[in-house]
């Protein structure tokens, strides 16, 4: 077989190498899933305030364009500068202009997926900009050189013992044992890096049209002290981020953090009008393949999307391969349609990475139809011409067409001849039964490989149908021989 | 042309269907004592609840003599009696603050929440600067959930330059889901409630 890009598959197996850390990841994963739950069944109007989110962002999404201009108007009054970038090179671009046009050398960034998508940390380091993430979790990944694996819990694939050694490895830390200490060594450092930020780098939640603000949501305040110390704030966000009404924060924030992580809200909310007295603020509106969703009347509901992560939470085959085996900015079940769509040709496999069980879909406080969609590109993927630029054959775990094809006219040949059908399934039978291991090793060659190497074969029946039928034929005759005749009763 | 001019032309181009937007009222849920279903989600978001009696006038001197007060020794600062930023120092001299005391504009029931904005912290970095933080708010200001909230903040929210929906200390569980209480910012909040309730 030829060479082939890594995909999910290869990916999600790498991550169950390690069967106890596997365990770990599905067991916290669920445990969040559960608080979610109670949170929601705690409010009787769950339903109906996931139905109004839905209608909300729809409206925005349809009316874009009117509230983008309405937010920056708005904005603009406060006396913040907002920017637009049609992709992540220019927004890179934008970022690196407001800071080295004031000598800025030290940036802190909470977290932003956005940042993340556009690759804004290796751009400013290789502009000689240093780049703390101040999240926690991001700032242990950070440390590792690695990507976060979940877009509310960037760490959630790491141990205390990883992180213990991340520590003492990069930041000379000494033995900690327990996750207090280790946040309580990584608060030190950072209020250090926060105190000595040229700039301020923040993810946006909700961008308010009417108001022209922006909120941003943390459970650590680590985006408040990034934006209240140094004297620019650079906000980054993607245009979906809209909402029309301050008021529509209501809805909203009372779904975000019960979704996340079983929160009724996160510590803090921020609402930003503006920059603080004798400071800067700069709003960046990323487009980056977003305008392209839009345009999918069958996946525009996929910018519904606010981020809470409660899909990656539920789903199966994200609890049990891991964020990294999607290699996506956002995984999991969301990131599985966005990526695709915004990047064609790229992450062809994710869709596949679906059970189709539905659960994402159920629980979405946003309401988006996300296991339909997932249905959707599979059928795409199927059709489309196989340009996969990453190398990941969008059928890297389904059947090439040349397979397809070759295989149904083999088992047309020897449906037509039921003597050698026979015979065949016999040997397959004796082959089962004497030599399992050889069996099983014959079902994970050639094109079938990718989707048996998991998977048991099927298990044969003692007797074949065809044999079966004979048997019974042979036995009703003999019965039906011993049995008076009808009618002589 | 510019990069918003292409955006928002792409963005013209696409012919959407139009969807309605719509209304914000709701049956939202109500609580029969708001003020215990306050505490309940307040102490869940690690904070602390202190009730004083309703006839405590003098909130300041009520307030330095909690506990949470008096155990904290180092710098404290109070601005329960409205601060403004004119003559302030830089925020980051704020750094080394053990204490502040603060009021907060409204509360929510439903999840703990109090809402300050700048013209109650006139620095705002204080707010997460400070080790330790306790909050003032009026029996009267406490709602029973966000739509409540939103709807009495009304045009305040756009008016202020920064205000924040406070839900306990500053936390994180990022670490092996353990929940560790003092992040980068306060490791404690309490919220004294005082004044006579709503009518």
């Amino acid at each position: 077989m030829t060479a082939r890009a890594v995909g999910h598959p290869e990916r999600a197996r790498e991550f169950l190498a390690d069967p106890e850390r596997a365990r770990f990841h599905d067991g916290t994963l669920w445990q969040i899933r559960s608080r979610r739950d109670q949170r929601a069944r705690g409010l009787p109007e769950w339903e109906a305030l996931r139905e109004r989110a839905g209608q909300i962002k729809d409206h925005t999404l349809a009316e874009l364009p009117r509230y983008l201009e309405q937010f920056e108007a708005q904005a603009r009054r406060h006396g913040a500068e907002v920017h637009y970038a049609r992709d992540a090179a220019e927004h890179n671009r934008v970022v690196l202009d407001l800071l080295t046009a004031r000598g800025i050398e030290r940036v802190v960034k909470s977290k932003s997926m956005l940042t993340e998508e556009c690759g804004l940390n290796p751009w400013l380091e290789r502009h000689g900009i240093e780049v703390t993430d101040t999240d926690l979790g991001e700032l242990i990944v950070q440390l590792r050189n690695e990507p976060p694996s979940h877009i509310v819990l960037p760490a959630i694939h790491l141990r205390k013992e990883d992180v213990a050694q991340t520590f003492s490895a990069r930041l000379g830390a000494p033995a900690l044992g327990d996750a207090q200490q280790l946040t309580e060594f990584a608060r030190g450092h950072l209020r250090a890096k926060f105190l000595a930020a040229g700039a301020g780098i923040t993810g946006v939640n909700f961008a308010i049209a009417e108001t022209g603000g922006v909120v941003v949501c943390t459970n650590e305040g680590n985006a408040d002290l990034g934006t209240a110390l140094p004297a620019l704030h650079i906000a980054c966000m993607g245009l979906e981020k809209l909402i029309p009404r301050a008021a529509d924060l209501g809805v909203f924030l009372r779904l975000l953090a019960r979704s996340a992580t079983g929160q009724a809200i996160t510590a803090y909310t921020s609402h930003y009008h503006g920059p603080r007295p004798g400071a800067e603020l700069h709003i960046v509106i990323v487009d980056n393949g977003r305008s392209r969703v839009r345009a999918e009347a069958a996946h525009r509901r996929a910018l519904r999307c606010i981020r809470c992560g409660a899909c990656m939470n539920t789903c199966p085959v994200f609890r049990r391969s891991g964020g990294h085996s999607y290699e996506t900015h956002v995984p999991g079940p969301i990131g599985s349609i966005l990526a695709p769509l915004e990047e064609p040709g790229k992450h062809t496999t994710l869709p596949h990475a679906c059970t189709l069980c539905g659960s994402c879909t159920a629980i979405c406080p946003v309401g988006i139809d996300l296991h339909e969609q997932l249905l959707l590109l599979r059928r795409r993927d199927w059709s489309a011409p196989d340009t996969a630029e990453d190398g990941a054959s969008p059928r890297a775990t389904a059947l090439q067409p040349g397979w397809r094809i070759g295989l149904l006219r083999a088992g047309a040949w020897l449906l037509a001849r039921p003597a050698r059908m026979a015979r065949l399934l016999a040997f397959a039978r004796v082959l089962e039964r004497r030599w399992p291991w050889l069996w099983r090793q014959l079902w994970r060659l050639g094109p079938l490989g990718e989707w048996a190497r998991d998977r048991e074969p099927p298990r044969l029946p003692p007797r074949s149908f065809h044999e079966q039928y004979q048997r019974s034929r042979r036995l009703g005759n003999a019965r039906a021989a011993a049995l008076p005749p009808e009618g002589e009763t | 042309m510019s990069a918003r001019d292409v955006i928002l032309g792409v963005l013209r181009a696409q012919r959407l269907p139009a969807v309605e937007l719509p209304s914000l009222a709701g049956d939202w849920i109500r609580y029969a004592d708001r003020v215990a279903q306050f505490r309940s989600a307040l102490v869940l978001a690690a904070g602390s609840l202190v009730e004083l009696d309703a006839a405590v006038v003098d909130v300041e001197a009520a307030v330095a003599a909690l506990p949470e007060h008096e155990l904290r020794t180092g710098r404290r600062l109070s601005w329960l009696g409205g601060g403004s930023g004119d003559g302030l120092p830089e925020p980051h001299a704020f750094d080394t603050l053990e204490l502040l005391i603060t009021a907060a504009r409204l509360g929510v029931a439903e999840n703990g929440a109090v809402w300050i904005d700048e013209a109650l912290v006139p620095i705002r970095a204080a707010l997460f600067l400070a080790q330790h933080v306790i909050v003032a708010l009026p029996r009267a200001a406490l709602l029973d959930n966000m739509h409540d909230a939103y709807e009495h903040l009304g045009a305040r929210v756009g008016h202020t330059g920064y205000g924040c929906f406070v839900s306990g200390p500053s936390k994180t569980a990022d670490i092996e889901q353990a929940l560790v209480v003092g992040a980068h910012g306060p490791r404690s909040l309490t919220v004294v409630l005082h004044g006579p309730p709503a009518p």
